[in-house]
């Protein structure tokens, strides 16, 4: 009897030494959100072709994380530790006093008309490498996409999501006196670089909207007098009418996640209804049938639901029905008015214009209505699109007796900008990643 | 008595038991007046009164006039839903001669739930500034006095005095009446999540061997049971050993750093100085949800062993973003710790900070 008292003392000395152990414990619930310091330095040349390309590259890369604003740049002038070879060592130390976090270091090579370009991502603050290097060859016309894609994965490789800088955006590009405005159709750089337009201008375009493969876009034309809809190849330049619908307005086009089909509005005597329209064999489905206007609808990712403004209730809200048509169910009950809703690429947000109060607002809300968030205000706001990660909205602004301008917001509310263009803009539509 | 030993001769245990007990009550109710029931000739309270007419007490008791009704809002006529469709731009906003946002985050709701720093608590002292709570060690004046020295240049010569500060103050009184529901929430949020331990029992002292007093009795002692009285002292032995070895077990898994050494100012300080080197602005949405807890060791100069650093748990999120999570509080703890050379832990404690485990929740910094 004695021994196991003795036994079970034991047991509980031990357990009791062994908790004794146990380690400082401690909860943090409240951190700082501030751009991460980076550097990166010209890459290394290692050919005479690359030498043209070195400092453009890391510029490209730089500019493209700095406008994220999730990034700060230590510039080349701060630097102290200088990269003379793409394989030397990383001197932590150096750049640690500079306070640099993340630092790029890349090399180029120019053969003929093929650019070379590879890079390391290093984590200054471990000290060690992040992740795996990369090398994207490509033509040396391309060297502004090859500094994007660098710049792609280095976003990816730090923050988690994919990137979106190796994209393009085409929107309506404006010139002329405010009453006799001439609106082309146009494609750039997300980054506001490599303007080109797609139309001549002689007839208005209004609300352009990109296939997912990127290779097409539809947009509404008033070539004939009337708002039809018009799909373009956007290599060739090529575009024709479809959906035409005899005696109706046809405009609002948006594709479908496969890329086969549209969903457009058609004003059909009093009423605005929805249809659905086969590109493959050109067949046309109604999809509502209400005295109400329903108008600008948008797929959900997966193809399942469709979301649309209507004003059924009496105002301009926003609905989500299944994509075949049915049920509509409400899910802005907010004070204002609706519009323009369009469904996030990864599918948990709702992008929206909203007016209230004489003001205009680009906000967000899940896709049941919940949780409502209201991301800018200004005279004039509008025409959502989205970043092909879902993490950045561009829109229209347009202050009082302005020109309007395209502007881009993180959907954390933060990092509200102006994309970068010399003339005034209107109505983009963000393409998706290039191949 | 030797009726009464009779008696009890012929009873049984439960029989002399409940006597026992019976004897005790019965003594205790006349010794201690167990059921003794509370006086009446207590003092009772006298207050003075005055006569008043009934037409004053009328004006006192009569109800305040009542306040004017607020006009009824005008309804709103519901707008008329456009007759024709406009399928062409947006029409004209009216002219609005507020200026342009900077794009802020706007909530139609406040979140419960969310938390704001604490607010201290009013003092008692009402002064045209408030003034902060000076140190314990600081000698408190009604007037503060900056410490002055002999050999301080100047033309007059001041005697050394010594440094006293303001007491505590503040620029108007909050009674508990007047204290709104918030104050009551932020003091109960500033309240400590743990408190400290009971200290472990002390250790009972040697019993020492007295030698034993037969009592006189006529009749032989019974005979004893030879197990009982050994078992009630090695179960209460090891009952106090169990004790014992329980609370000193339990005094090192709890949380709380007085226990382990370290005090809560100190606790506080390293996790401030982690606190401040945390930055999720660069993670994915998603990683910014996730609850991190991360384990690690430090060496005697508090510097975190960088190969030591692991995830402990994990909740909520994909593996990559519990990756993105975990990378950004392991940075938080290496970085703070390198520009400071050192979290700065009294090196006498530090069998208390050896091993650390923070858990990272971002739960004050998700979005709203």
């Amino acid at each position: 009897m004695t021994r196991l008292f003795t036994a079970l003392l034991a047991m509980l000395l031990s357990f009791g030494l062994a908790a004794q152990a146990q380690p400082l414990r401690l909860q943090i619930t409240e951190g700082v959100i501030e751009p991460m310091p980076f550097a990166v330095p010209a890459f290394v040349p290692e050919d005479n072709g690359g030498s043209q390309y070195a400092e453009a590259l890391s510029r490209v890369v730089a500019a493209n994380l700095t406008s994220t604003g999730l990034f700060r740049e230590v510039p080349p002038t701060a630097h102290i530790a200088r990269i003379t070879s793409f394989d030397a060592a990383v001197s932590y130390p150096d750049w640690r006093a500079v306070n640099v976090q993340a630092l790029v270091v890349g090399a180029v090579a120019a053969n003929n008309s093929t650019l070379t370009v590879k890079f390391r991502l290093f984590d200054v603050v471990s000290g060690q490498q992040m992740g795996q290097g990369l090398q994207f060859a490509g033509s040396v016309q391309d060297w502004r996409r090859m500094a994007h894609k660098v710049s792609d994965a280095v976003y990816s490789q730090i923050t988690g999501e994919g990137g979106y800088f190796d994209s393009r955006v085409v929107f309506v590009a404006e010139s002329g006196p405010r009453e006799n405005r001439t609106k082309q159709l146009a494609i750039m750089d997300q980054d506001g670089q490599n303007i080109r337009t797609l139309t001549d201008g002689r007839s208005l375009v209004i609300a352009p909207r990109v296939s997912p493969a990127g290779d097409r876009a539809v947009y509404t034309t008033y070539q004939t007098g009337s708002p039809r809809i018009a799909l373009m190849d956007l290599r060739s330049g090529q575009a024709q009418l479809v959906g035409e619908i005899p005696g109706a307005m046809t405009f609002s086009p948006r594709f479908a996640p496969d890329g086969r089909a549209l969903v457009f509005s058609a004003a059909i005597g009093s009423t605005t209804d929805l249809f659905r329209l086969d590109l493959g064999t050109g067949q046309m489905v109604r999809l509502t049938n209400s005295p109400a206007i329903d108008t600008a609808p948008s797929f959900s990712p997966d193809g399942r639901f469709l979301t649309f403004e209507s004003d059924r209730s009496g105002s301009s809200q926003i609905y989500v029905m299944p994509v075949g048509g049915g049920d509509a169910q409400r899910i802005s009950f907010g004070q204002g008015r609706y519009s323009t809703p369009v469904w996030s690429p990864r599918g948990d947000l709702i992008a929206f214009t909203k007016s209230h109060a004489g003001r205009f607002h680009i906000g967000v809300m899940r896709s049941d209505g919940s949780e409502e968030r209201l991301l800018t205000a200004s005279f004039l706001d509008e025409g959502p699109s989205w970043a092909p990660n879902g993490r950045v909205i561009m829109f229209t602004r347009e202050a009082q007796g302005g020109d309007p301008a395209l502007y881009a917001v993180d959907i954390t509310g933060r990092n509200l900008r102006r994309v970068p263009l010399a003339s005034p803009a209107s109505d983009p539509a963000w393409g998706p990643l290039l191949p | 008595m030797s009726v009464a030993s009779d008696i009890v001769g012929r009873m049984d245990t439960g029989q002399k038991a409940s006597a026992v007990l019976h004897l005790g009550l019965v003594g205790w109710v006349l010794v201690f007046d167990l059921f003794h029931a509370p006086s009446s000739d207590l003092e009772l309270p006298v207050a003075e009164v005055s006569l008043i007419s009934a037409t004053e007490f009328a004006a006192l008791s009569a109800p305040p006039a009542p306040a004017p009704e607020p006009a009824p809002m005008p309804v709103p006529e519901p707008t008329p839903p456009p007759a024709q469709p406009e399928p062409g731009p947006q029409p004209e906003p009216a002219p609005e001669p507020e200026p342009e946002s900077t794009g802020a985050i706007f909530s139609p709701v406040p979140t419960p739930g969310a938390t704001e720093r604490p607010a201290p608590r009013p003092v008692d002292r009402v002064a045209p500034t408030p003034t902060e709570a000076p140190p314990e060690d600081a000698t408190v004046d009604l007037t503060a006095q900056p410490q002055t020295s002999a050999d301080a240049p100047g033309d007059v010569v001041l005697p050394e005095q010594e440094q006293v500060a303001p007491p505590e103050a503040t620029t108007e009184i909050v009674t508990e009446a007047t204290e709104t529901a918030t104050d009551s929430l932020e003091r109960a949020a500033a309240a400590p999540t743990v408190s400290p331990r009971p200290r472990t029992r002390p250790e009972r002292p040697a019993p020492v061997e007295v030698a034993e007093t037969p009592e006189p009795s006529e009749d032989p002692a019974p005979a004893p049971e030879p197990e009982a009285e050994p078992v009630t002292d090695v179960a209460t032995e090891v009952a106090d050993a169990v004790a014992a070895a329980l609370a000193d077990s339990l005094a090192g898994i709890g949380n709380a750093p007085q226990q382990t050494g370290l005090s809560a100012s100190e606790a506080d300080r390293l996790r401030l100085a982690i606190q401040q080197c945390w930055n999720i602005g660069t993670l994915s949405t998603e990683a910014q949800q996730i609850t991190v807890t991360l384990g690690f060791s430090m060496t005697p100069g508090a510097m975190p062993e960088q190969g030591s650093i692991y995830l402990v748990d994990s909740t909520g999120g994909t593996d990559g973003a519990v990756s993105q999570a975990f990378e950004a509080a392991r940075r938080a703890i290496i970085r703070c710790a390198s520009s400071t050379n050192g979290y700065g832990l009294p090196p006498e404690s530090y069998e208390a900070w050896r091993n650390v485990e923070i858990t990272f929740n971002p739960e004050g910094m998700r979005l709203r």
